[in-house]
């Protein structure tokens, strides 16, 4: 006769031979101390080996890995890559940029940080770098930059624990909302566009830092140089390179171009040109050619204009109808904002009557490596990279670098890596190897090399080339300083 | 010396200090790990590697984990479909690829072999479960062993409701007809 077993009766029955099965298997397998040293890179070799010696039916399968590893650690060998072919932890890079808005600018700048990334393999040390799309943020609200919503992105950004640096924002009145939030955070921001000099310097202390503890953290660095430098670096170029001694000023009206026409007249003047007019613009035609008239009485020998490229072709129109198209016209970097084939840019507007103007740039963005990262970024995007796509990929370097010093010396105190990250990327005694060159931070986060490049038309390209690069009076130190050239002046000039 | 080329040297205190709460995350999940792994699997060594794998695994998607809460049952998820897919590879692979029967791999480190023997009806018990596939096996342990209801099963093992009440009945069917062949 057979038994009946209900399942109540099968499963009591089978729980317990489970319960007993479970504890053997346990006291028979691994200790979890042998599981993680199995797990790590640095014991992977020898736990291979414990497994060789006790199960030789995967010898084969052991064969065929090993064929294998040696095989990638040759690639990795040939491609510079040995350092890292098992990252263990995830850390994250952040983007803050205008994205999405009327200034295609902001897309450039998260192009070259990609690039950047893929550069160095997406590695520093055993850390592995991400920058997942959550992780990219924009502050455009209605086609615009927005300072609040920036203000609310670096509040996200700073809420996840995984983030360890942030790039951007693109705008100085974005971050200027943005710094006292990456403070309070630990958080490294490296700005590649900012260059509202109020940020780092004493004036600004409310906003840089605001963080808490310590108050002295410094967090913020930027690889771009400031307007003020910008405007006098200009002012020198015009009178010692261009050797015109008398200018007319011409502002947009607006806060940033007032006070960058007003840097721009102050060391005009110590240099001993003389300004023959200043105004700011006006919006009527009428208007404008009343002021040119005036001013052209005053004969000056070159126009400065600071404000937005597509009113400096206005001001350039207007002046070749009065009779001052054969005078250098020099601007700020808000000209370069595209070749002639760019509809709406300085250029696009102005085509030939270009010919005698510049534009000065707020940094130095030249040399082989930035020819190099040009080449990389049309083959990758299949568009011309902007001086700040070159600024973005440089901030991600940066970024980059300190997350590899922190990797090599990984922090013992509580704070954690974000911490480290941050005092790694604002130290002032770290110089950092970037497509620019060799760059470095002040204690306020400015970068110390302040060289201002000068750009011009060519008229064959039809586009601005690099012309010219003049270093501002601060840096030079006393009437004794000249003007810093360096060739590569171009030809066409 | 440039801080580039400052970073490129990793030192072994770097290494122990980021491997510290990788160790911290197994010595907390593997002793429960390690019990599921074994009633799936036919031995030891394969409870061992889906166990490692499991966990190596979770360590690297732990971020991707929304609900802390459930980090048990998404933990047993990534070792119980482990555990199966090492077994079914054994059971495959192994008289195909070296021309031996599975049961010479099962011998030396078999589970099967110190868990009672000596009781009456354990061994049939044995022979039984034995000879169940991993995924019922799965089922099995997850629902009896471990206590998930049948639904939490099914979610865990990433088969509908249906299949897995399935694979419950038939590893009944097979151990009552064991138990009714074995017990007087």
């Amino acid at each position: 006769m057979r038994l009946q077993f209900s399942d109540e009766m099968i499963d009591a029955q089978l729980l317990g031979y489970l319960r007993d099965r479970a504890e053997d298997g346990a006291a028979r397998a691994r200790t979890p101390e042998q599981v993680a040293a199995g797990m790590s890179t640095a014991n992977r070799a020898m736990t291979w080996s414990a497994r060789l010696a006790l199960r030789p039916i995967r010898l084969a399968w052991l064969v065929v890995l090993g064929l294998l590893v040696l095989a990638l650690l040759a690639a990795l060998v040939a491609g510079g890559r040995l350092s890292l072919p098992f990252p263990t932890q995830i850390v994250r890079i952040a983007i803050e940029l205008p994205l999405g808005g009327d200034d295609p600018g902001a897309e450039a700048v998260s192009n070259g940080i990609t690039l950047a990334l893929d550069d160095a393999h997406g590695q520093a040390g055993r850390l592995r770098i991400e920058i997942p799309r959550t992780a990219i943020l924009s502050d455009i609200v209605g086609g615009n930059p927005d300072d609040q919503q920036g203000a609310a992105n670096m509040r996200q950004i700073a809420a996840d624990p995984d983030v360890v640096a942030v790039i951007g924002p693109f705008n100085s009145s974005v971050a200027r909302e943005q710094m006292p939030i990456s403070n309070a955070a630990g958080l490294l921001q490296c700005s590649p566009a900012t260059t509202d000099p109020q940020l780092t310097q004493p004036a600004g202390a409310e906003i840089r830092p605001t963080g808490s503890p310590p108050s002295s953290r410094a967090n913020y660095v930027r690889v771009i140089g400031t307007d003020d430098r910008a405007a006098t670096g200009a002012a020198r170029y015009v009178f010692q390179r261009l050797r015109k001694s008398s200018v007319l000023i011409v502002d947009d009206s607006q806060g940033n171009g007032m006070a960058m026409a007003d840097w721009f007249e102050a060391e005009f003047g110590r240099l001993g040109g003389s300004v023959a007019f200043r105004a700011g613009l006006a919006d009527s035609s009428a208007a404008i050619a009343s002021m040119l008239a005036s001013a052209r009485a005053r004969n000056p020998q070159a126009i400065y204009f600071s404000g937005a490229g597509d009113r400096g072709a206005t001001l350039l129109r207007a002046a070749a109808e009065a009779g001052m198209g054969g005078i250098p016209f020099i601007g700020t970097d808000a000209l370069n904002d595209g070749s002639a084939a760019t509809p709406g840019s300085f250029l696009g507007l102005v085509g030939d009557g270009a010919q005698n103007a510049y534009s000065v740039f707020p940094g130095s963005v030249n040399g082989s490596r930035v020819a190099a990262f040009g080449e990389r970024y049309r083959a990758s995007y299949g568009s011309d990279p902007t001086q700040f796509a070159a600024l973005g990929y440089t901030c991600a370097q940066v970024v980059i670098a300190a997350i590899q010093q922190v990797a090599a010396n990984p922090p013992t105190a509580a704070t954690g890596l974000r911490d480290a990250v941050r005092a790694a990327g604002v130290n002032p005694a770290t110089t950092f190897e970037t497509i620019i060159g060799p760059i470095a931070f002040d204690a306020r986060g400015d970068i110390t090399q302040k060289q201002v490049a000068v750009y011009a038309f060519d008229a064959s390209a039809r586009a601005w080339v690099y012309a010219d690069r003049s270093t501002p009076p601060q840096e030079l130190g006393g009437d004794e300083a000249s003007l810093v050239t360096i060739a590569a002046a171009r030809s066409t000039i | 010396m440039t801080s580039l080329d400052r970073t490129r040297s990793t030192s072994a205190a770097a290494l122990e200090l980021l491997d510290r709460d990788l160790v911290d995350f197994v010595r907390q999940h593997h002793p429960r790990l390690i019990r599921l792994a074994a009633l799936v699997c036919h031995n030891i060594a394969d409870a061992d590697d889906a166990v490692q794998a499991g966990l190596e695994q979770a360590w690297r998607r732990r971020r991707t984990l929304r609900e802390p809460e459930k980090l048990s049952a998404w933990l047993d998820r990534i070792i119980v479909r482990e555990a199966i897919r090492l077994d079914r590879r054994a059971e495959s692979r192994l008289p195909r690829l070296f021309g031996r029967p599975r049961e010479i791999v099962v011998e030396s480190t078999d589970l099967t072999d110190r868990v009672g023997a000596s009781v009456t009806g354990r061994d049939a018990i044995r022979v039984a479960f034995e000879a169940l596939p991993a995924a019922q096996r799965a089922v099995v342990a997850l629902h009896l062993y471990a206590g998930y209801s049948m639904p939490e099963t099914a979610l865990i093992v990433g088969a509908s409701l249906e299949t897995v009440r399935s694979r419950l009945r038939l590893a009944r069917v097979r151990l009552r007809t064991q138990l009714g062949e074995d017990m007087p």
